[in-house]
């Protein structure tokens, strides 16, 4: 203790001159600065507490820029430094000296600058009561001074300024220096930041800022007591840079373990999970998992009969069905192939047999396939589009045609009628799409676009067009959709739709007839029917009440498919029953409705938009649905559930 | 009796260069042994690992049987040094300097302080940025000495001193080996052959960063073969030889 008090008094007389110099100089100029400047109403109201900020700052500047670099100022090159090197014990004691005098002077020179701000604020008669304020509940809270809090920073860096300072030839390059590790460092952070984003969230760095100045001590002291022996400041610096490696190891290995697992969530303890596709047959799924919600989700395949997940892409890349589903239109359930891409390179997973393949693009960037793979998407293509034309012809697009299947086997096909660049969507038996600032119609019985002005929206039934011309889109709360229709018949006559006023229609239930429903101030379903658009007539749906709810009306989420498939007409499962989502309040529930007789009962399955997602109903009565984070496999008869995969943690793990 | 210094296969190199090369050397209790060297020969170094300022990369140094590395505080605190430039810091004067050593040293003793300080003159308020280099190494020897070490190490302590100067803290070295009971051993670098004359028990000289020689003066004049002495050694040793038939 001796020695280290010997040494903390060698460093007080070799800093006394300047930092007494320093006080003096600083503290006057800020008392005659404050007492001299014009008094504002803005300036006058919080004096006393800004005039105590600014004085305090000036000692904490009056730490980081002289006191800490001066530490080494007198011992920065090897020459320099053998003078306390060759003293009994050397280097610890004057370590601890040193220590005490920073701490000392840490203490005393923001103290300092309080008590001159208290002595400037009593003469100028103010006070610093504005530092605490009362809200209008009595609760007390303190209004803490920018010009600290920005001090705050360098302050738990001394140490480090110190150790730095000990590296390079010269004290005074110490804060540039300290300012250029740092910044090294927020690059290397800022680097896995960027390259994985929010990777930092829930993270409460708050609680370990008590680090950075015990690293920083860690390292001055391997620096200045291990560096200096037998050595200058390279050997300083050597031993510094291992004693940084050494305390940053933990935080890079913690660092490192967020990244793996931001790279590879582990799939039994998922934050969330998305499904996007399922193979044909319904025994793989694909879906985007994430072990924290906020970080990018990669994509997962999911085996339902084992319940073992494998991850197929990076995080960030994307898979998307575009190969068997043209245009973004999304009127299958089940995908085999799926398209990504993986740095430069094209490649198509086949869901099913989880093989990728590399393909080559043209020189019009297409896709130039295996023949076998070629073949194999071509008859998915094939397959059930989901669109229709009425009188039972299938409609398929790829390769930029429309291929048209006439019930006698015959194919006619004719150019897609929008650019294959643009996303389409289904519209009853036709199609529609976005462009020169509106929907643009395509019918498939008329095969011609339709040029519908003034359409809030529209859809072809058979060779006729429904046309709501009149109601917004996005209503206020509490005012009911006045919406217009008008029919528009093969030979262009239009009429209003008396049956639709202020309806909302769902979409087509077979070839004449569509499901519509009105709705109530509050978005309540007052009345849900069919109305055909051939005889003008209606039917309504009758909802049946649910044990032990209310008998208040539902609201219509929209209709039910697996994948969220969509097509000409409601998708239904294999019974012929349309899916309705429901809820009231809280509680959501799914009704199944008989395409055919209308009539409505319940299913105990929770479909909504929060990750409840129904997959597959092609083993009716069994279906296939994601509940939060599992996959199950729900018995709509008798209510019984399985679980095909969990991604939930386990209890007990 | 053990030897107060032991070095053996002492190496060192800056980079590439070989500074000390497989040095073997001993010092005697109570003896004064000049090391005698052009400039470059590694003197200076030598006085560093002694300290333990400076890490040899090959060899043992014993100093009192320890290594000087390892026990730095129990070895040094028996060792007064003094440097060929005062390497004090520039704002300290003498008086700060006593002060800051004093309690360093277990041995300090304040009145041999105050007594050489006023037998060599030390100017006790000066900073030593301001002293002249001969106050500058008279201060240097008052706290090499006031410690009453029981090795003093001299790294050319008479270097660029006018002759006054250099007479006075001869003189002061001289005083110190006689002052008291206490056996002092005593190293000194330097290649001014008149003061090794003066002041040798034994002469160690070192070429190329190896002992080329080490024994009394006569001895090492005795032994050498003219053709085989380096010429600036040569000359260095002839004015020596007869700088000892004036002294006898």
């Amino acid at each position: 203790m001796n020695l280290t008090l010997t040494y903390c008094w060698k460093e007080w007389r070799a800093q006394r001159g300047l930092l007494v110099a320093y006080t003096l100089l600083v503290f006057t100029c800020l008392c005659l600065g404050l007492y001299l400047a014009p008094r504002h109403y803005w300036f006058d109201e919080g004096f006393g507490v800004h005039a105590l900020s600014w004085f305090v700052a000036a000692g904490c500047i009056g730490v980081i820029a002289f006191a800490v670099p001066n530490l080494v100022r007198a011992e920065f090159t090897s020459k320099d430094d053998q003078f306390v090197r060759r003293l009994p014990g050397a280097l610890r004691p004057a370590f601890s000296g040193k220590l005490l005098f920073l701490v000392l002077v840490t203490a005393a020179l923001p103290l300092l600058g309080l008590l001159f701000g208290e002595l400037l604020v009593t003469a100028r008669d103010s006070n610093w009561d504005g530092l605490f304020f009362w809200d209008w509940q009595g609760n007390v809270s303190m209004q803490r001074p920018f010009v600290v809090l920005a001090m705050a920073a360098p302050m738990l860096l001394l140490p480090w300024i110190w150790t730095v300072g000990m590296w390079l030839p010269g004290g005074r390059l110490a804060l540039l220096g300290t300012t250029l590790l740092l910044l090294l460092l927020g690059v290397g952070l800022f680097a896995v930041m960027r390259q994985y984003p929010k990777i930092e969230q829930g993270v409460v760095w708050q609680s370990w800022l008590w680090t950075v100045p015990l690293t920083g001590l860690f390292a001055a002291a391997a620096s200045w007591i291990k560096g200096r022996r037998g050595g200058g400041p390279l050997r300083s610096a050597r031993h510094g840079m291992l004693a940084l490696l050494i305390v940053l190891l933990p935080g890079a290995v913690w660092v490192g373990e967020r990244v793996w697992r931001y790279r590879h969530p582990d799939m039994e303890n998922l934050g969330a999970m998305s499904v996007v596709g399922m193979s044909p047959g319904g025994r793989y799924a694909l879906a985007y998992v994430v072990e924290d919600c906020d970080w990018q989700a990669a994509l997962a395949r999911i085996d339902l009969e084992t319940g073992v997940a494998q991850q197929v892409t990076e995080v960030g890349e994307h898979l998307g069905p575009l190969l068997a589903a043209p245009h973004r239109l999304r009127t299958r359930a089940a995908q085999r192939y799926w398209r990504g891409v993986e740095g430069s390179e094209d490649y198509i997973l086949d869901l099913t047999s989880g093989e990728r393949h590399t393909i080559e693009l043209d020189r019009e960037q297409r896709a130039v396939m295996p023949p076998r793979l070629a073949t194999a998407i071509s008859q998915q293509r094939t397959g059930d589009s989901g669109l229709s034309a009425p009188g039972g012809i299938r409609v398929r697009c790829g390769e930029g045609k429309l291929f048209f299947e006439m019930p006698n086997g015959t194919v006619e096909h004719v150019d897609y009628p929008f650019p294959t660049d643009r996303s389409s969507y289904v519209a009853g038996h036709g199609l529609r799409v976005m462009a020169d600032g509106g929907w643009r119609y395509y019918g498939f019985a008329q095969r011609l676009i339709r040029d519908v002005r003034d359409a809030q929206t529209a859809l072809f039934v058979g060779a006729k067009i429904l046309v709501r011309v009149k109601g917004k889109s996005i209503r206020r709360s509490g005012e009911a959709n006045r919406a217009s229709w008008v029919i528009y018949h093969e030979d262009g006559e239009g009429e209003p739709c008396e049956a639709l006023r202020n309806a909302v229609v769902a979409g087509l239930l077979d070839d004449e007839r569509v499901l519509a429903y009105v709705e109530g101030a509050h978005r309540e379903a007052l009345r849900i029917f069919a109305f055909n658009t051939a005889t003008g007539e209606t039917q309504d749906v009758e909802l049946p009440s649910v044990a032990g709810r209310s008998a208040s009306p539902w609201t219509l989420r929209g209709f039910v498919s697996p994948m969220r498939q969509t097509g000409s007409v409601l998708p239904r499962d294999p019974a012929n029953h349309v899916w309705l989502s429901c809820y009231r309040g809280g509680d959501t529930h799914c009704f199944r409705l008989h395409a055919e007789s209308l009539e409505a009962s319940g299913v105990p399955v929770t479909i909504n938009m929060f990750g409840n997602t129904l997959l597959a109903w092609d083993n009716l009565p069994k279906v296939v649905h994601q509940d939060g984070l599992e996959i199950i496999e729900t018995n709509i008869e008798t209510g019984a559930r399985r679980t095909l995969f969990s991604g939930a943690k386990q209890n007990g793990q | 009796m053990n030897d107060v210094v032991t070095l053996s296969g002492l190496g060192v190199r800056y980079g590439r260069k070989r500074v000390l090369d497989g040095l073997s050397l001993s010092l005697a209790p109570g003896q004064v042994t000049v090391l005698l060297g052009q400039n470059g020969t590694g003197k200076s170094t030598l006085m560093r690992v002694l300290l333990g300022v400076m890490r040899p990369r090959e060899g043992t140094v014993r100093m009192f049987g320890l290594d000087p590395l390892q026990h730095h505080r129990d070895v040094l605190q028996r060792v007064g040094y003094v440097p060929d430039v005062p390497d004090v810091y520039p704002w300290m004067n003498a008086k700060d300097l006593f002060k800051f050593l004093a309690p360093q040293y277990p041995t300090w003793n304040k009145g041999r302080c105050r007594k050489l300080c006023k037998q060599l003159d030390v100017p006790m308020k000066t900073r030593f940025k301001a002293m002249s280099r001969g106050q500058g190494m008279k201060t240097m020897l008052v706290a090499a000495l006031s410690s009453e070490p029981d090795l003093l190490l001299l790294d050319e302590p008479f270097a660029g001193l006018d002759a006054l100067v250099r007479e006075e803290v001869l003189q002061g070295v001289l005083g110190a080996l006689k002052d008291g009971d206490r056996e002092i051993t005593v190293l000194c670098a330097t290649h001014e052959l008149d003061i090794a004359a003066r002041i040798a028990d034994r002469v160690a000289v070192l070429q190329d960063g190896k002992l080329h020689q080490h024994g009394t003066l006569a001895e090492v004049l005795g032994e050498e073969e003219p053709a085989q002495v380096p010429s600036g050694l040569q000359q260095m040793l002839a004015t020596a030889a007869q700088h000892e038939e004036v002294s006898v």
